[in-house]
């Protein structure tokens, strides 16, 4: 197998190394601008701990059959040997010696999905282009590009995701970051982004994670449609769980455009977003039905105003929401500040429904007050919209046979989250 | 394998600086590639060194710390209890970065899920939150964008980070 390098500036040059008949050896060649240069049977050692055969079967992408310590050894063989070689020849054809430096930090590293030569990305699907980053100082005139062709397809390995190498040396990322990037947040996610070109990589090519997309508080009166619609194309059409807390810049034209590129999505929250309509949920619902997608599954759209009877039916019939199993299965909902949107892990499919007090649709509320769940009798349990019970709008307990102050806002506070408040000193704000 | 009322068997590891650690057998089958290794060689003799070619000594006395608690957190019914949050907590609040990464490499390496969720989680809890230039600094990492670049993929989103506050 051989790797033929192209490049722009410096002509040609090529590895035409792991040679099946001239084993335990590399064949360079290099045709640059001082005139053409080549190596061959570089390094005796390279090569020597390990088989052949067990290094050709790697590159010809078996290389989850073989062990890791195989390959980490191989690597850093292979690090150690070109780096050295780089170093030596460019002094005696060149004369100068920093020339080349920066090529001792050719280095392999897999990160999520990619094997990394240092600055050369290649991804794991497509072995045919090779982009160079400028970023390896070449001679005087850094930053240079192309183009690298890789014949054989060199390790290909699917399983690598979760398999890292790092053959030591400062200032990359440590893998053990990449693993994080799954816990992160959308805000987090952009900004892990920016500071380094493999981190950078890492999280745009990972459709992963942007499988699940939640927009808050900051980001959420920022968002517009256009950023949203860029943002949920990077799950590349796996996007599953879409949830725009109160993105008051989001319309039913922005939502309709995620959806489309988006059959996929199975959840969507969108409660207190003021631009939505009702209606234009419904529309969007129905169309994203009937484009013959597995169809979302669960929706919330929090304190929308005015939803009729006739467009919760249909709301209902969309989601296919089945009456007695949401009694079965649901999770007592808390009203309060504490609790407000909590991602949308209940199996519920809808979060409107019939206050059991005044019939009125709307978002109900169970109690969180130990002796309000433990009545039994329906009628007195402590459910209701937010007419019905008043409640302590940071606990979200009922206020019956409580002490409470009112809110400059007209929000009610009970004794007990007034002395939390106070404590923290966040209180001040309130009044 | 080990039998009820068999004595205590000890699983033998040995690590990539040639440490020989002896450990518990319930502790080691936390480790999935420990147990996968028995899976495959079930005849494999009682006093079998399995060796662990990519993990030292150092993380793998941690990870041994970590899995003994969590196997008896679960013998005693106590798994998801605040005992459980304590533990990790101090478990993790005497550990470097470096110390934390090397933990997640071999976590990943032994195939150890509980452990390497807990820790994925605490290295992004790291992050949260974070500016560029902290994460750089924080986690040693050098910017290796050209102007232009890093130019570009701060315009891209730059929305998200108007107004933001400076650490």
């Amino acid at each position: 197998m051989g790797l033929n390098f192209r490049n722009d500036i410096w002509g040609s040059w090529s590895f035409s190394g792991l040679d099946k008949e001239s084993e335990k050896s590399i064949g360079l060649s290099c045709d640059d601008v001082w005139g053409s240069w080549s190596f061959s049977s570089l390094d005796n050692d390279f090569l020597d701990k390990e088989s052949k055969d067990s290094f050709d079967q790697e590159l010809g992408g078996a290389v989850d059959e073989l062990p890791m310590p195989t390959f980490t050894a191989i690597i850093q063989d292979f690090e150690t040997d070109i780096g050295g070689l780089w170093g030596c020849e460019s002094e005696k054809h060149n004369g100068d010696q920093k020339s080349f430096s920066g090529l001792n930090l050719v280095r392999f590293q897999q990160l999520k999905g990619n094997l990394q030569f240092d600055k050369i990305s290649i991804p794991i699907s497509s072995f045919s282009q090779i982009e160079i980053g400028n970023g390896v100082p070449y001679g005087d005139n850094s930053g240079c590009s192309g183009n690298v062709n890789v014949n054989d397809g060199v390790v290909c390995n699917n399983e690598a995701k979760e398999v890292c190498f790092d053959c030591g040396g400062g200032g990359i990322p440590h893998d053990a970051l990449f693993f994080a990037l799954g816990c992160l947040g959308v805000k987090d996610l952009l900004s892990v982004e920016r500071v380094c070109r493999s981190l950078r990589d890492a999280v745009r090519s990972d459709p992963l994670l942007w499988r699940s997309i939640h927009i808050y508080q900051p980001l959420s009166s920022k968002i517009s449609d256009d950023a949203l619609v860029k943002l949920t194309g990077r799950a590349a059409g796996t996007l599953q769980c879409l949830s725009l807390v109160n993105c008051c810049r989001i319309t039913d034209i922005g939502l309709k455009r995620v959806l489309e590129s988006n059959p996929g999505l199975k959840k969507l929250c969108v409660p207190d977003c003021l631009k939505l309509s009702t209606e234009g949920i419904l529309s969007n619902l129905r169309a994203f039905m009937s484009a013959g997608t597995p169809g979302i599954k669960h929706l919330r759209i929090g304190r929308q105003m005015g939803i009729t009877d006739k467009q919760f039916e249909e709301f209902k019939c969309l989601l296919g929401e089945d009456d007695n199993m949401q009694l079965r299965t649901r999770k007592p909902q808390f009203f309060g500040f504490e609790h407000l949107y909590p991602p949308c892990d209940d199996d519920r499919a809808f979060d409107i429904e019939s206050c059991p007090k005044c019939q009125k649709l709307g978002l109900v509320y169970d109690c969180p007050r130990e002796s309000c769940r433990a009545k039994d009798h329906a009628s007195q349990v402590c459910r209701g919209c937010t007419l019905c019970i008043a409640r302590c709008f940071y606990c979200g307990c009922c206020l019956e046979d409580c002490e409470y102050e009112e809110t400059f806002c007209l929000d009610m506070l009970c004794v007990d989250c007034l002395k939390k408040l106070v404590e923290k000193s966040e209180v001040c704000f309130l009044f | 394998m080990s039998k009820l009322g068999q004595a205590k068997r000890i699983i033998f590891l040995k690590t990539a600086d040639g440490q020989l650690f002896e450990v518990d057998e319930p502790v080691a089958m936390e480790f999935e590639i420990v147990k996968s290794f028995f899976d495959e060689n079930e005849d494999a003799a009682d006093d079998t060194v399995v060796p662990l070619p990519n993990v030292s000594a150092e993380p793998l006395a941690g990870i041994i710390e970590f899995c003994k608690a969590h196997v008896e957190f679960r013998a005693n019914g106590a798994a998801g209890k605040d005992e459980v949050k304590k533990f990790n907590a101090e478990y993790i609040k005497e550990k470097s970065n470096e110390q934390l990464k090397e933990l997640i490499l071999a976590a990943n390496y032994l195939n150890i899920k509980e452990m390497l969720d807990f820790l994925t989680e605490t290295i992004a809890n790291r992050l949260k939150n974070k500016s560029v230039e902290y994460v750089r600094a924080f986690f040693g990492i050098e910017n290796d964008f050209t102007p232009q670049e890093e130019e570009a993929v701060r315009k891209e989103y730059e929305w998200a980070f108007e107004g933001v506050d400076e650490d």
